[in-house]
């Protein structure tokens, strides 16, 4: 047992805090208002108190629900503040194993029927535990950050061309099984995160690109044999968005169609909050998950969005800056990957709203609806805020204790 | 390295973001009035159908009988119907407070209260404001449920789950408002959401009472009307559940000809119009049938019934015999156009005279002696008998059994068809005597099975073509019916039986006059009761046309002739025409039959398995004795008939005429010459067709033909309809 880590409530890194509650709070406005659930879902059970009904009623179930996903997400960040980010780093390994073990059940369930793995949509995504829902997928995106910095940390083996598997097998077995789900979303942005931490690691450039080039030459062979055809129909989507024919608009564009409605009619300010056709009906699907960036965009016009771009920025640059100042290895890629990983996200995620990417089914992190992604990017920015909190420490380091880890 | 590295990686994103952000002012800024447009304009409301005008029906003459006129409907959600209100009275309660009808400090739970007790009123509200009594209206919101019941459980079983479209709609609970009622409700009702005036039809009828039968009733779709609907596939032809449709008489033959096309309007969510096709009126459709005659005729047929020996009921069929449409087509009694639900159920206990049956289409009954044409058309053109031929009548058909298979005349007044013929009668003769042993002898020649034949070719056994389906099609006993049906072949005495129409054939009265226009024109036909506007006849199947042999015609119809123009034909007392220039040809039948259950005894059983016995008319009338209770019916037996049978125990027997008019000057036995209408006449129980039927059919020839006035004021006819059955009068 080590000593008892110094977790200090006034220094829990304000600079990401901050960013990640207004990116929470305008998720959970954003979900309220478009939340048209029948109300007598949950005012017709009869045994609730009757302050909770008005609750229920005043918030919405969604919106409820999210906030309650909230608050254990929190104290699942407090949790990762107690131990120093070091030794939770000793369990990489174990958890990226039970992770990998879950994601190859869930697999697995396509051959045999297995207890607590729902379907929905055609998708084996979920754990089930009672009335809550696991995505193996989303946890394994930070277990990939926490393994990867592990991996890295006192190596330099990754400069050459053969240190470059260990790495690269390590991403790509939870990617192919995410795959098989199917995820497309969570499979392609692991690679990125993976990048970014082998980039910033040291690795090459040469041989980093000569990968991304090889990669991006396999794309049309993809494209043909890999994809399933609702899949070519979203990459589609993405090149034939300004078609003029009204019945694309109406197939295979649809989703993307009315994403850039709800946006484009928000205008500069946007239609103000409660107001608008998106908030009367429900034209835009999933507007609570991958799309709630439009429902945003339509609510608080361009000033809104580029808020929450703005958030994401901020945290991107104190999460940089935690690395830089950051002068333990394992720390800094650690930072690096998480804030990759958020970044990474939330680009990919405005991209496919806006139609500069293929539809692939990817949250917004810390705002679209969903316990599983919202409790992993939680655990990844508790991870942040512990490598932020304990850098005085090794700041602090008398210069006569060479190599002594603290 | 690192610091550099990292460097790189923040400008890589930086990059990405600006990309982000300029393709956001895209969107927002630059072609932002492009999306505000297609967010106003292409997020449109669901279509609202336009419902179009059903097409009018009108008389062969162009009489109006029934139309649409606008009139408004009364209708309340689907939820308030079934009870199941809560979910959707929080959903208004929300959406009123949404558009700020309610105070916004005022909680959802006391909105939502409030309109509980809308709920509660409702009925009472209703009832007032459009007088329709609130059992009546809680009776129909029950009937609606049940509907959308039985659709969902059709749907379930087709592998839909989940909440149908019925259960989120409004139903039409009040139709036929007029303007100032729907104003009333309008205006009263504002504050209840889930009640809706919408514009609507309404089936008004002019005079149309005599022909309630054959116009038939328009009603509320059903699944199974979609089920068979030959236009569903149709988008704005097909039936949609909250539609109406033809049930029953014409208004369901011609359902798709009447129903024309839904229009449909698309508006933005602004309002504003963007797409309105107009709904297209449906076609009209004539009938062949004369109002006017239809109405006269049940003004001879009344009197004719309610004096017989045993009033029941009676009808009479006219036919055009060049073209085969159907003239009249009268059911008596009949009942009132419009009749309520209420009038219904009381109309459904008249067991005895049965006022809401088609008789004339759908009453098969045995055809009696007026069998005996087709029998001899039979025998002469299968050469079994030749014209000439002569047969002897010695008052029974079989030498050693004197009491079995008797003539008539023998029977009523003991003496044989030898004693006036001592030569024996050929057929003609037997026609005009209508002489049993001529025919039972014809009918051991032919055979069973081959006179069947000869009844297919006269159309029986068949629908006529009306495309009614009330229609029925009676019954020929063919060997393989009577092996399917009673197990059993034909014996020899079946075909003496069936030669005089007794026994297990029967025909409508509808299929009588078609066999009498057959015998007149020389060709069986199809009959017609509608035209479309361009003039061509509503084809239902019914077989093609069937010639005979002309010289076994010739012989049948002077024997027609003989029946009502020479001394001693059977119809010779009654039937002659007034007319100078016409006369009538025909047969009379009297056709023994079972007397008709009118009350009958309903066993029930007790959950707990005692057993009760109840007397009643219907069984909706014994288990009403019970009220809700669950009981089980068990076991009926008939309690009470009509007639009751004489001390004799003779069957009584229905009156039957067939025949046809022709001008004086038509040779005898040729085809008829000027008008010839085909007329049948059945008076149920009335014993005799000479005596009972046949002036009935000289009243309606007579009528055809132009002869004198008959002396009846067709108005005055027309309002005494309503039989006579009183409480007294069923024994």
């Amino acid at each position: 047992m080590s000593r008892a880590a110094p977790v200090s409530l006034t220094h829990l890194g304000w600079g990401l805090a901050l960013p990640v509650l207004f990116l929470v709070t305008v998720g959970l406005l954003a979900i309220h208002v478009t939340d048209r659930s029948p109300a007598g879902a949950v005012g017709e059970t009869g045994g609730a108190a009757d302050w909770t009904r008005r609750v229920v009623e005043a918030v919405g179930p969604l919106a409820l629900k999210q906030g309650l996903y909230f608050l254990a997400g929190v104290a699942l960040l407090l949790a990762t503040l107690i131990p120093s980010y070091q030794r939770i780093g000793r369990y990489a390994y174990p958890a990226y194993a039970v992770t990998l073990v879950l994601l190859a059940l869930l697999v697995l369930d396509q051959y045999v029927d297995l207890p607590l793995i729902p379907v929905r949509n055609d998708a084996r995504r979920w754990v089930s535990l009672g009335p809550l829902s696991l995505q193996p997928s989303e946890f394994m995106k930070v277990v990939l950050v926490l393994t990867l910095a592990r991996y890295l940390r006192f190596r330099s083996s990754y400069r050459r061309w053969y240190g470059l598997l260990p790495p690269f097998l390590l991403t790509l077995v939870p990617m192919a099984l995410i795959l098989k789900q199917p995820d497309l979303g969570t499979t392609l942005m692991l690679l990125p995160v993976l990048f970014a931490m082998l980039f910033v690691a040291g690795a090459q450039l040469r041989h980093l690109a000569t990968i991304v080039l090889l990669g991006l030459a396999t794309l049309p062979l993809f494209y043909i044999f890999g994809m399933k055809p609702y899949q070519r129909d979203r990459v589609l989507a993405v090149f034939r968005q300004d078609t003029a024919d009204a019945r694309w608009h109406m197939g295979p564009g649809y989703q993307l169609y009315q994403s850039k409605i709800a946006l484009g009619s928000g205008g500069v300010s946007g239609e103000g909050y409660g107001h608008g056709v998106f908030v009367q009906y429900e034209l835009l699907p999933e507007e609570h998950n991958d799309f709630v960036f439009a429902i945003i965009g339509n609510q608080w016009g361009l000033i809104g969005a580029l808020l929450v771009i703005l958030a994401y920025g901020v945290i991107v640059v104190v999460g940089i800056e935690v690395a830089t100042v950051t002068n333990d290895p394992f720390g800094r890629l650690l930072a690096v990957g998480i804030v990759a990983m958020i970044a990474v996200q939330a680009l990919l995620n405005i991209c496919v709203t806006i139609g500069l990417a293929p539809i692939t089914g990817m949250p917004l992190p810390f705002v679209s609806a969903g316990g599983s992604s919202l409790w992993a990017n939680f655990i990844g920015l508790g991870l942040l805020i512990n490598v932020a909190q304990r850098r005085p420490l090794l700041i602090a380091n008398p210069p006569f204790e060479h190599g002594a880890d603290a | 390295m690192f610091e550099n590295r990292l460097k790189w990686l923040a400008l890589l994103l930086a990059v990405t973001t600006v990309i982000v952000g300029a393709r956001l002012a895209q969107l927002q800024i630059v072609r932002a009035d492009e999306f505000r447009e297609l967010s106003d304009s292409l997020l449109t409301r669901p279509q609202r159908y336009l419902l179009p005008v059903r097409g009018s029906i009108t008389d062969r003459e162009g009489r109006l009988l029934v139309e649409d006129r606008p009139a408004s409907e009364v209708c309340v959600h689907y939820a308030v119907l079934s009870g199941k209100s809560e979910g959707l009275l929080r959903a208004f309660a929300r959406s009123l407070r949404r558009r700020g009808d309610v105070p916004g400090d005022q909680p959802l739970d006391e909105t939502t209260s409030e309109l509980r007790h809308g709920v509660g009123q409702t009925w009472t509200r209703l009832a007032e404001l459009t007088g329709v009594p609130a059992a009546e209206l809680l009776e129909r919101a029950e009937r609606i449920c049940r509907r959308v019941e039985r659709i969902r459980a059709v749907l379930s079983e087709r592998g839909l789950e989940g909440p149908i479209r019925e259960e989120t709609m409004f139903h039409a609970l009040v139709d036929g408002v007029d303007e100032r009622t729907a104003l009333r409700v309008r205006e009263a009702l504002e504050r209840y959401p889930w009640i809706d005036v919408v514009p609507a039809a309404r089936r008004v009828a002019h005079d149309a009472d005599a022909l309630v039968h054959v116009l038939g009733r328009v009603g509320p779709v059903t699944a199974e009307a979609i089920e068979r609907d030959p236009l569903g596939d149709d988008p704005l032809r097909g039936l949609v559940p909250e539609g109406r449709c033809g049930v029953t008489g014409i208004e369901r033959t011609a359902d798709t000809v009447l129903r024309g096309a839904r229009g449909y309007e698309r508006r933005d969510l602004r309002g504003r119009l963007l797409e309105r096709v107009e709904p297209v009126r449906g076609q009209d459709v004539r009938l062949t049938i004369d109002a006017d005659l239809q109405k006269r005729v049940l003004a001879i047929l009344k009197p004719a019934v309610d004096a017989s020996a045993h009033p029941a009921g009676g009808s009479a069929v006219v036919i055009d015999v060049a073209s085969g449409d159907v003239l009249a087509l009268a059911s008596y009694p009949t009942y009132a156009y419009g009749a309520t639900a209420e009038d219904f159920a009381r109309l459904r206990s008249e067991t005895r005279w049965l006022p809401l049956r088609f008789r004339a289409v759908s009453d098969a009954f045995p055809p009696g002696s007026t069998c005996k044409a087709i029998t001899l058309v039979g025998g002469l053109s299968d050469g079994v008998i030749r014209p000439g031929d002569r047969i002897h009548c010695r008052g029974a058909f079989l030498p050693g059994r004197p009491t079995q298979f008797r003539c008539w005349i023998y029977n009523q007044y003991g003496i044989t068809h030898d004693s006036e013929l001592p030569e024996g009668q050929r057929g003609e003769d037997a026609i005009r005597n209508s002489c049993n042993i001529y025919f039972y002898e014809v009918g051991r020649r032919l055979g069973a099975e081959r006179l069947c034949d000869w009844f297919d070719a006269f159309g029986f056994g068949r629908p006529q073509g009306t495309g009614l389906i009330e229609e029925s099609p009676g019954i020929v006993p063919h060997e393989r019916w009577l092996r399917q049906v009673q197990g059993r072949g034909h014996t020899p005495s079946d075909a003496w039986n069936y030669a005089i129409g007794q026994g297990e054939v029967t025909a409508t009265p509808l299929q009588a006059a078609n066999v009498a226009a057959a015998v007149a024109r020389g060709r069986w036909e199809p009959v017609h009761v509608a035209r479309l506007p361009g003039g061509e006849p509503l084809l239902a199947p019914a077989g093609p046309a069937q010639p005979f042999d002309e010289t076994a015609l010739r012989a049948l119809r002077s024997g027609m002739w003989r029946v009502v123009n020479e001394r001693g034909g059977t119809a010779n007392k009654h039937a002659p025409l007034s007319s100078p220039d016409y006369e009538l040809c025909g047969k009379t039948g009297s056709a023994q039959v079972a007397p008709r259950v009118i009350s009958t005894r309903y066993v029930f059983e007790w959950p707990d398995g005692l057993r009760e016995t109840v007397e009643a008319r219907t069984e909706a009338e014994a288990r009403a004795r019970f009220g809700p209770a669950h009981i089980r019916l068990i076991g009926t037996r008939a309690a009470q008939r009509f007639p009751v049978l004489g001390e004799e125990g003779r069957l009584p027997a229905h009156a039957w005429f067939i025949g046809y008019t022709q001008l004086k000057a038509t040779p005898r036995g040729a085809a008829p010459r000027g008008k010839s209408y085909a007329i049948a006449v059945l008076i149920e129980f009335g014993g005799s067709g000479g005596s009972v039927a046949s002036p009935v059919a000289r009243q309606i020839a007579d009528l055809l033909v132009g002869g004198p006035a008959v002396g009846l004021d067709t108005q005055a006819g027309v309002e005494a309809l309503s039989y006579a059955a009183t409480e007294g009068a069923t024994p």
